[in-house]
């Protein structure tokens, strides 16, 4: 940017710049009301699944205001991508159109509109809406297909186009547009709700323009990035400076049933931060694939949440933090590469970020939290007479931090006012299903000395009708991982119910591909509960035996996860206290052998026990272990049992001792990773 | 009965508040006032409010025979959602949807901070009672409701001491006959119980918003009921005849019988009192855009409005808990006179939400409180003297005000002064932005409006204020400290009804409207009964709530029920969302979701008029030090008794003015005058009124 007029700075004093700032949010609200209140499509006016942001010519992130950071933050690539396709060619009165997926690293369906804002010729700032269309063609309804293998099959991919030129619709474009994407007429009826939205914004933006003045009002934009830049320097200042690592496996790819690894260091040093994910996963054959955005997307919304957690969010925050990828990575996708799942790899790639940094601060550590999911009931409505796509959304809950249980059912930290849960009265007016239950999913919050949240349960009764459904969630079977000795909740999947008979369509590659349903089927959604803090073994007995009084735990899980034993309503004391004593006392502890590589098969991480410490754990080759050392997060990796191995000694190469921030010769624990899913799969 | 006929001729309004119960009569046949403030009593709020009819009374040498209308606006409803302090609650759902209060909608509170969380349900979930029975969104039966099931839970809750019952079920909004079945059910076998049934209070669709309020109600129901029986046992007692009414958060009033039945309608009555007042004084005074802005002792809230009406809202939530009721559409923030400063971590000066409430109060109230609050900081600054509250029946104790400045001060390393001038300053911003939001979000600019500010603490604020949002004109009422006690004078008894039906709007569709009409004119019967004040006239206001087909918010039209023609009802919608949102759709098919009824009864109000005294000069009591804050510094400032200041009259400021019920500071660079109704008008020098 060039200088500011030092009138402009000498004027503005913190009052006008918050007065300023606020105007900036309140515009955005605005335009977010007009878009919910006039939407054609469920998908936005039910779960909002939207976000404005208004950018600076650059592409910085100005202001938003309850808009979801996954949305926003990539769409910087989308002005980035916008300046270099069109340069000085962009008038007032254009709206440029992109989904590219290898620019903004999601999903195609989150398309991005981008508005400029002209004073006197002079471009003053970008007003972008991503906004999640339900189809964007392709292979699946929904777009969003875990079977695709090539981005040709999820739908029509838009470079930067101009939809609109100079306030006039670019009808060759948009009649391409709405022949290619499924449930044409509702979209075209969103466009006309997106334009008047963008319209009023412009009028309300030009009035806070001409109130306080084109130069203060640009100049507050930088002193605000400013300022979060300072904040975010301070906090990082702060953390304990050095090196942490983690790692965080996908369970598929979506096309085999192989980990997608995804491994980050974070080096914190001085005001800066750097997050590498260049030992992630190569580039995968099913939609699990993302771009730079996605990493970089991951790595400020987990750093956002953990130095600077208010919902102001620009972005000279995220100035401090600089992210590496490397060329072939899951992490920078190339045509024809699909990634449709680039939404679930961000999620995942947050979550690792947060792994990672929970070793420079424990008492901030989190435990692993839930995303929203994919689930695609698509098909013909017989009473009705038309197709439908219903996009649901149900989902886990967030995870625990110290001296607090996570929240039941709650979208996760990073999120903003999208991923709503649709009310079942309006699901059951619009679509061809009956919602037959919808409830907490017991003994799904991941145990710890502070709880997880629960996750959802979820039936729906297909009525007069034929079609699919396809479930998406990732982690599929493997649990959310809890902090600090704590565990995570159960994995997420739907189950088919039909004649009163339970299918798992999931099981293989841990997702649900276009799986047939019909009149009377039950489709049951099982959603993920999140991760604990601590060891479970010291939770405090009475919330144990409160989590039991009110059915979020069974008096089961309470005695073989939390070892509190509940008699005729009361906590057996002398009981509890003994079996919490055996307990620890089975805990299996192995002295680290430092070896000069990691032991994998492909990319998935091995643990090498000796026959009598699987014996020990009950696993088996392939189980999944967990290890627990000063590190908060645990480490995973599949048993692989070898009988020349000492039975004390866990070998662990020069990544693992960076995760668990241990040397050799230091104590571990190693521990099965408890699936309670299973128990619930046919 | 003629309310004005006989000798029953005084008015009175009651506001309970916090910190302090207000009461005001008015004299219809001598168009006097007589006021009263006492403290409110935390733990035995009605007889605060029988203490202080009985001093009112006394202190106007009048009985309670003479007493026409007796008007109550009360913060009970929300003061036990606020604490949870009230008898557990049942809630029966249908089964598998138990969960429907955990579940909300699962969004944040909070975009990125891990430890937002939600307050618990009000219902736990082991006081969930889920039930067989279940409804097509049509309204057709799928499963028939199990009576003997209904029984079993009847037998649980009498187990478990659950007198009041929320009853919601899926689709009842289309259908109540399951929730009446229960109910009745419930009625037989335990009879007595307090049930609440969603489909009664709110028949909209959107079970979550529904089950909430139903919730809610349900909630506050034994809370309020125990309230008002005590009130009007007291009242009675006092020989009181005529019937206790109650304000509503719509800006209305309506009868006890109505509130103990629906007493989810008293969530705001509080505020909504005091903006009802703002609403009638700003109708006298001519002014048609009005912000107003009521201090009291814990907390600020704010409305903004442009013509006569204050502006509703019908989502809104109350601790996080949603309620889909009609209220007038105020903001709280939490600073108020009590509202204690303190340093955090940061070592940055703070204030509130902590309140010291009544008691023990200001440190300067000599009640117990250490503290140092908001109004501890006016004394320190000079702004309210030693005997100007209660016309000195409250002494103020500046050392001690003085004394728990400095301590704070000594931590900030600034004088006690510097630190009073500091949390004032605070508390300004945090209003002035309120203002500026809410005024954003209207699309107006702050500057256009007239700040009307009462409340005991408001005029103390109201001029920094407006000086930071550029507002030329502050009114402060002859009465500021007791405008929420005379808003319910004021007020008209007045309820909102609502139907959800889906009718496509073509030819034919008025038939289904028509059924509509008579329904809801069928519940506003019954409400109408129910409300024992004699009205001179019933108004009706109705609205059709509509979209285009595939939306699912809609836009509400003025339509008459007796000229429902489909071709007009599509043009008022067409032209409304071009208004609204810039375009229409002329080929869309509209659709009609809710049908809303407003119900005013106009009842026979004396005209509230006041007269100033009649005199020709000013004289100041006396002269004090005030501190005007940073820039200005302190000056030596006349103090004036309000009841002295005769209609007509003009001066310069600074100046602070001390009444009963309030204290009003003129800033040096501002001048009063005094209207015709007794209201203050305060312009600054360098701006055009």
């Amino acid at each position: 940017m060039a200088a500011v007029t030092t009138k402009a700075e000498q004027e503005l004093d913190p009052v006008t710049i918050e007065v300023i700032r606020n105007a900036l949010m309140s515009f955005i609200k605005e335009m977010r009301h007009i878009l919910i209140r006039t939407s054609f499509g469920p998908n936005i006016r039910e779960r909002h699944d939207f976000s404005i942001a208004l950018h600076a010519p650059d592409g910085e992130l100005v202001a938003i205001y309850q808009d979801n950071p996954p949305h926003i933050v990539p769409t910087v690539y989308a002005v980035l991508a916008t300046r270099q396709r069109f340069g000085e060619d962009i008038a007032p009165g254009d709206i440029v159109i992109v989904n590219d997926p290898y620019v903004l690293g999601g999903h195609m369906n989150d398309v991005a509109h981008l508005y400029p804002i002209f004073e006197a010729g002079r471009l003053l700032f970008w007003i972008v809406i991503r906004l999640h269309y339900i189809d964007v063609g392709g292979m699946a309804p929904g777009s969003i297909t875990p079977d695709s293998r090539e981005v040709f099959q999820e739908g029509l991919r838009i470079p930067p186009v101009k939809a609109y030129v100079q306030g006039k619709p670019n009808a060759a474009f948009l009649d391409v547009l709405f022949a290619n994407i499924r449930l044409a007429e509702e979209r075209r009826s969103d466009v006309m709700s997106l334009v008047a939205s963008f319209w009023t914004g412009e009028k309300r933006l030009r009035e806070i323009l001409a109130r306080h003045g084109v130069d203060a009002v640009v100049r507050c934009g930088e002193l605000v990035r400013d300022r979060d830049e300072r904040h975010m320097r301070d906090a990082i200042r702060r953390l304990t400076p050095g090196s942490y690592a983690y790692e965080v496996n996908l369970d598929s790819d979506g096309g085999t049933a192989r980990w997608v690894p995804i491994r980050v260091k974070v080096l914190v040093a001085g005001d800066e931060l750097t997050v590498d994910f260049s030992d992630s996963a190569d580039i995968v054959i099913g939609p699990m694939n993302g771009a730079e955005s996605t990493a970089a997307c991951a790595a400020y919304v987990a750093i956002k949440g953990l130095l600077d957690p208010t919902p102001i969010v620009t972005g000279g925050s995220f100035r401090p933090v600089r992210v590496i990828t490397r060329p072939g990575s899951v992490f920078r996708a190339t045509p024809p590469a699909p990634s449709s799942g680039a939404q679930d790899l961000m999620h995942r790639a947050t979550a690792a970020v947060l792994g990672a940094l929970a070793g420079a601060d424990p008492l901030r550590a989190l435990g692993d939290h839930c995303s929203p999911a994919h689930h695609y009931m698509a098909g013909f409505d017989l009473l009705r007479g038309h197709n439908f796509i219903m996009y649901d959304s149900p989902i886990g809950g967030t995870g625990a931090v110290n001296g607090q249980d996570g929240s039941d059912v709650v979208a996760g930290f990073e999120r903003g006012d999208h991923a709503r849960v649709m009310s079942v009265e309006v699901h059951e007016t619009e679509f061809p299903f009956r919602a037959e239950y919808n409830e907490l999913r017991r003994d799904s919050g991941g145990a710890g000395e502070w709880r997880g949240g629960l996750g959802l349960r979820r039936g729906w009764r297909m009525l007069n009708g034929n079609g699919t459904v396809t479930d998406m969630a990732e982690p599929s079977f493997t649990p959310f991982f809890g902090v600090l000795g704590a565990r995570g909740g159960p994995g997420s999947t739907t189950v088919v119910s039909r004649g009163g008979k339970r299918f798992a369509p999931a099981m293989g590659v841990g997702k649900v591909v276009r799986y047939p349903i019909q009149t009377d089927d039950l489709i049951e959604i099982l959603k993920w509960g999140a991760g604990g803090y601590g060891d479970p073994l010291d939770r405090d007995p009475n919330s144990v035996l409160e989590d039991v009084g009110e059915g979020r735990v069974s008096p089961e899980h309470a005695a073989d996860i939390y070892g509190v034993e509940i008699a005729d309503g009361t906590v057996d004391v002398t009981a509890s206290k003994r079996r919490r004593a055996e307990m620890r006392d089975r805990r299996t502890v192995l002295s680290i052998a430092a070896v000069s590589t990691d032991t994998v098969d492909g990319d998935t991480r091995l643990w090498l026990i000796a026959p009598s410490v699987a014996a020990r754990l009950g696993v088996e080759n392939g189980d999944v272990v967990e290890c627990l050392a000063a590190a908060p997060a645990p480490l995973r990796g599949r048993v692989a049992i070898r009988a020349e191995q000492q039975p004390t000694v866990l070998p662990a190469g020069p990544f693992a001792i960076a995760c668990l921030r241990v040397g050799s010769g230091s104590s571990v624990e190693i521990r099965p990773v408890i699936n309670l899913l299973l128990r619930e799969l046919p | 009965m003629n309310a004005n006929g006989g000798h029953r001729r005084y008015w009175i309004g009651i506001d309970i508040g916090g910190t302090f119960t207000d009461l005001v009569a008015y004299d219809a046949e001598l168009q006097r006032l007589i006021v009263h403030k006492t403290p409110t009593a935390a733990s035995r709020r009605a007889d605060s409010v029988l203490d202080g009819v009985a001093e009112l009374t006394e202190r106007g040498g009048f009985t309670g025979a003479e007493v026409a209308f007796i008007g109550h606006g009360t913060t009970v409803a929300t003061n036990a959602v606020l604490t949870g302090e009230a008898p557990p609650v049942a809630l029966l759902m249908t089964q598998g949807f138990g969960d429907v209060l955990v579940i909300r909608r699962q969004t944040r509170p909070n975009t990125f901070d891990y430890y937002a969380d939600y307050p618990d349900p009000l219902v736990p979930r082991d006081r969930v009672f889920e039930l067989r029975g279940r409804l097509r969104a049509d309204g057709t039966v799928i499963d028939e409701l199990d009576e003997g099931e209904v029984r079993k839970v009847c037998g649980q809750l009498a187990r478990e001491e659950l007198s009041s019952v929320a009853i919601s079920f899926l689709h009842s909004y289309v259908d109540p006959v399951h929730e009446q079945a229960a109910a009745a059910v419930l009625e037989r076998a335990l009879p007595g119980t307090l049930i609440s049934l969603s489909s009664d209070l709110v028949p909209e669709f959107r079970e979550y918003e529904r089950t909430s309020t139903t919730v809610l109600n349900a909630f506050v129901r034994p809370v309020v009921i125990a309230y008002l029986e005590r009130l009007e046992i007291g009242l009675a007692g006092q020989g009181i005849k005529a019937p206790l009414v109650v304000m509503q958060s719509n800006g209305g009033v309506m009868s006890t019988s109505t509130a103990k039945r629906q007493p989810v309608a008293l969530i705001r009555s509080g505020p909504a009192a005091g903006v009802a007042g703002a609403a009638h004084l700003a109708q006298l005074a001519g002014e048609s855009r009005i912000i107003t802005l009521d201090i009291g002792g814990t907390s600020a809230d704010v409305s903004v409005f442009e013509g006569h009406a204050p502006a509703v809202v019908r989502d809104w939530d109350v601790h996080s808990f949603p309620i889909k009721w009609t209220a007038l559409d105020i903001r709280s923030i939490g600073a108020g006179g009590g509202s204690i400063a303190w340093i955090d971590d940061g070592g940055l000066l703070k204030v509130g939400p902590q309140s010291a409430g009544a008691e023990p109060g200001p440190a300067s109230y000599g009640r117990g409180g250490e503290s140092p609050t908001v109004t501890d900081a006016h004394v320190v600054l000079g702004r309210i003297g030693s005997d100007s509250l209660l016309g000195g029946s409250l002494r103020i104790d500046a050392d001690r005000a003085a004394g728990v400045f400095s301590l704070l001060a000594r931590r900030l390393g600034v004088s006690a002064q510097a630190a009073a001038a500091g949390v004032i300053d605070i508390v300004n911003a945090a209003i002035a932005q309120e203002i500026h939001y809410i005024c954003t979000e209207k699309g107006a600019a702050a500057r256009d409006f007239t700040l009307l500010a009462y409340g005991g603490a408001g005029p103390l604020h109201a001029s920094d204020v407006a000086r930071e949002l550029g507002i030329p004109r502050v009114l402060i009422p002859y009465r500021p400290g007791l405008l929420c006690a005379f808003g319910v004078l004021a007020s008209a008894p007045r309820a909102d009804f609502a139907l959800t039906r889906l009718v496509e709007i073509a030819e034919g569709g008025d038939t289904a409207l028509q059924v509509t009409v008579s329904t809801l004119r069928g519940r506003a019967a019954r409400w109408i009964n129910e409300q024992d004040i004699p009205a001179r006239r019933v108004l009706e206001r109705w609205k059709l709530d509509m979209r285009y087909r595939g939306q699912n918010y809609e836009l509400a039209v003025d339509i008459d029920p007796d000229r429902l023609d489909p071709n007009e009802l599509r043009e008022s919608f067409h032209s409304r969302h071009n208004d609204a949102y810039g375009y229409r759709s002329p080929t869309g098919v509209i659709q009609a979701i809710s049908m809303r009824l407003t119900i005013t009864l106009e009842a026979d109000h004396p005209p509230l008029a006041v007269r100033p005294p009649d005199a020709s000069k000013l004289v100041p009591r006396q002269f004090r030090e005030v501190h005007f804050g940073r820039e200005v510094g302190s000056r030596k400032t006349p103090t004036y008794r309000r009841e002295e200041m005769p209609t007509g009259i003009a001066f310069q400021g600074p100046a602070v003015v001390e009444q009963m019920d309030a204290t009003v500071l003129v800033l040096p660079d501002q001048r009063a005058a005094i209207d015709e109704w007794g209201n203050m008008l305060l312009t600054f020098e360098d701006r055009q009124p």
